[in-house]
């Protein structure tokens, strides 16, 4: 199950180990009303994220885009080294904010 | 001002007729839109009132494109589907073909190429079969006008000269075919003699422009070209001006001023050009190819059933009832079936997606998307087999959900453009989206744009009204094979394999983002100086992530690995390695994700 929840002023979500096709319209949903807040900082918590297919990238974008455009930030963090792979190729990291888990 | 034409009554019908027709032949090469459209207008009720069929539609068809190519492209459609369906309703087959014959001029025009090749192949025989009395030089003369674009000269000459030998050629196709003629040789003169057999054409050109006063669409060009092959470089750059058309005109008078040692010059009126076309194909070119598309493939219903209606004439009374339900049942059903996927795609995909029990109905759209997907990418190989310095071999396995994977190629001024794609998501709106990828890139790349240009215009159009976040990765690579250089451009795609000599490694290149999603993204351009001898292998991630029954992935290793064990001699033989591999890896496990590989290597083995 996707968590979700407020610290320090910030939304906090974090996102189950997979988030492939068949995945990817749950996590849209459980998301869907924590984006609804305007100038929300979220913060994608990818701690357990091990796999990120491209119906999830979409995911990710649609909801940085929607987050944004009502005057919040938005970043990924604790991103492992496979995820982080395909942020990358993909070119995710030169739009999105990604902070790295060590 | 309005050179009024009014209709004679009376017995002397004929002589007007065909002073309307040489009339509306010379309007048609002006922009003379109110005069057009009123000597035409007149023309089609004389010819109607004389029962002159073929002039009739003749007059019809001439408008639909007057309009389509001087004031909108939508209009100019709009008057053609009135005209098929007007002939339809009156079961007259002259009008019928003058219809598919504009429209596939049209989409000739358009950029749908090899659509508008076939349909004008299928007008000629159509014509030939019903009319073999009637000329079928228009549709020859579309097919040269494609054949220059594609530059295949010689082939563009072959039409130009069966429009010749047609019966009853009118006057404009004609001066049209010989035109074509003329510029064909120009194109392929290297030789005296070659300059000899154009100097004729052009003189046999000459003639017939003059005696008709016409000038066969192609304007001033002939002249620039005679101008040109007799060292008049100074007259050669008068003419380029004086072309009417602007896309004609602009590369025209960039090679004038090239002649005439104006390097500036002509760079300054290639930019023009680059500028000018891009306004032409701007991001609504992307919606307006498949809106098109799915409008051509409506027509082509229409043209079957067309076809049956013709075929069963002589049965008609016994038949007619049950044709007529056939028809329409065939009818409703494609176009209900085209509406739904372009009107309720994603929303009819999604429900199918939640309702197992409607599993027929989506193995039937399943069905759809793998033939879009296998229809757009080529599959004939070997891909050159008159090239021995070019070695291609690519290969799609789609899954049972299909994805939108997507490759293609194009040789062009000995350049040789590749991509490899995959489009986010799966099924029908995926295969859509990778149609219209297909289609950019084939324009992008028929223009000679370098890869990162190609990379900057597709997300510039797929970016438009993107409002569900669907995305493409693409590897995009032009091989200039005089020199053995490649560049290329990677848009969020996984990195190919280049090998050296059976030495494998991955390219470490410039993660440019996926396309589609952020407009204002740039995109860096890489190169390899010298690329002979070596193998590049591009793949997409069904490959590397292809799962056993085991949930374990393929991965990169194993690819490697492959690769490394293997002695690789060609593209096919490596390709169909990886497949067999991949194959028995996966063993008995469902294939989630289609399986794409492009191999290419340039240079003498």
């Amino acid at each position: 199950m996707t968590k979700i929840y407020e610290q320090d002023g910030k939304t906090i979500i974090q996102t189950v180990s997979r988030i492939d096709t068949a995945m990817a319209g749950q996590f849209e949903q459980d998301i869907h009303d924590a984006l609804q807040k305007p100038g929300a900082h979220v913060e994608i918590d990818c701690s357990q994220l091990t796999y990120l297919a491209s119906s999830g990238l979409r995911v990710i974008q649609q909801s940085m885009r929607q987050v944004m455009a009502q005057g919040g930030t938005f970043k990924m963090t604790n991103v492992g080294p496979k995820v982080y792979k395909v942020l990358a190729i993909t070119g995710f990291t030169k739009f999105i904010k990604v902070e790295q888990s060590l | 001002m309005l050179l009024s034409l009014p209709v004679m009554a009376g017995g002397d019908g004929q002589e007007e007729i065909e002073r309307m027709r040489k009339e509306m032949y010379r309007l048609y090469s002006t922009d003379s839109l109110d005069r057009f459209m009123a000597v035409t207008d007149n023309l089609k009720k004389l010819a109607r009132s004389h029962d002159n069929e073929q002039l009739f539609y003749k007059a019809w068809s001439n408008q639909a494109l007057f309009v389509f190519r001087k004031v909108s492209r939508s209009q100019g459609l709009d008057i053609v589907k009135e005209e098929r369906e007007y002939a339809l309703e009156n079961d007259e087959k002259f009008g019928l073909y003058a219809a598919s014959s504009a429209y596939t001029t049209m989409m000739s025009s358009i950029g749908l190429i090899d659509e508008a090749e076939k349909g004008l192949y299928e007008s000629i025989g159509y014509l030939h079969r019903y009319f073999p009395e009637e000329s079928a030089a228009v549709d020859y003369i579309g097919l040269a006008k494609i054949y220059e674009n594609k530059h295949d000269y010689q082939k563009m000459m072959e039409c130009a000269r069966l429009a010749l030998q047609e019966p009853n050629v009118s006057d404009i196709h004609q001066v049209s075919a010989k035109s074509y003629i003329c510029v064909g040789l120009a194109k392929m003169t290297k030789t005296p003699e070659d300059k000899k057999r154009f100097e004729e054409a052009y003189q046999d050109y000459l003639q017939a422009s003059e005696k008709y006063g016409l000038d066969g669409g192609l304007s001033t060009i002939p002249h620039f070209y005679h101008a040109k092959l007799n060292g008049r470089y100074a007259e050669a750059l008068e003419y380029a001006k004086q072309i009417t058309s602007k896309t004609n005109r602009l590369p025209f008078v960039a090679e004038g001023y090239e002649l005439n040692g104006n390097y500036r010059q002509a760079y300054e009126v290639y930019k023009d050009y680059k500028k000018f076309t891009d306004s032409v194909n701007t991001a609504s070119v992307m919606q307006q190819t498949a809106e098109y598309a799915l409008q051509l493939d409506v027509a082509r219903a229409e043209n079957e059933t067309k076809d049956l209606r013709l075929a069963n004439q002589a049965l008609w009374m016994k038949t007619a009832g049950m044709i007529a339900v056939l028809t329409l049942a065939f009818l409703i059903f494609y176009l209900l079936r085209r509406r739904q996927q372009l009107k309720k795609l994603r929303s009819a995909y999604d429900r199918l997606e939640e309702t197992t029990t409607a599993k027929e109905q989506m193995e039937s759209e399943l069905r759809v998307a793998r033939n879009i997907q296998l229809a757009m990418v080529p599959s004939k190989f070997p891909a050159f087999p008159d090239r021995r310095d070019l070695d291609l071999y690519a290969s799609m396995t789609t899954a049972k959900e299909v994805g939108g994977d997507l490759y293609d190629y194009l040789l062009q001024d000995n350049q040789l453009y590749f991509c490899i794609g995959d489009v986010s998501g799966k099924g029908v709106p995926a295969s859509m989206l990778m149609a219209v990828v297909v289609n950019l890139f084939r324009m992008f790349a028929k223009e000679g744009n370098t890869p990162a240009q190609m990379m900057m215009r597709m997300n510039e159009a797929l970016s438009t009204e993107n409002s569900n976040g669907t995305f493409v990765s693409m590897f995009i690579g032009v091989a200039d094979l005089t020199v053995g250089r490649l560049d290329f451009c990677n848009a969020g795609h996984n990195p190919p394999v280049i090998i050296d000599v059976q030495h494998p490694s991955f390219m470490e290149l410039e993660s440019n983002v996926v396309l589609g999603l952020w407009p204002e993204a740039e995109f860096v351009q890489e190169s390899l100086e010298d690329f002979r001898g070596k193998m590049l292998l591009l793949y997409s991630d069904g490959l590397t992530e292809a799962e056993n029954g085991w949930q374990e992935q393929f991965e990169e290793a194993r690819l490697t690995d492959a690769l490394k064990s293997h002695r690789l001699t060609d593209a096919r033989s490596t390709v169909e390695m990886l497949r067999q591999e991949v194959k028995s890896f996966v063993g008995n496990a469902e294939p989630s994700d289609d399986i794409t590989m492009l191999c290419v290597s340039v240079g003498e083995k």
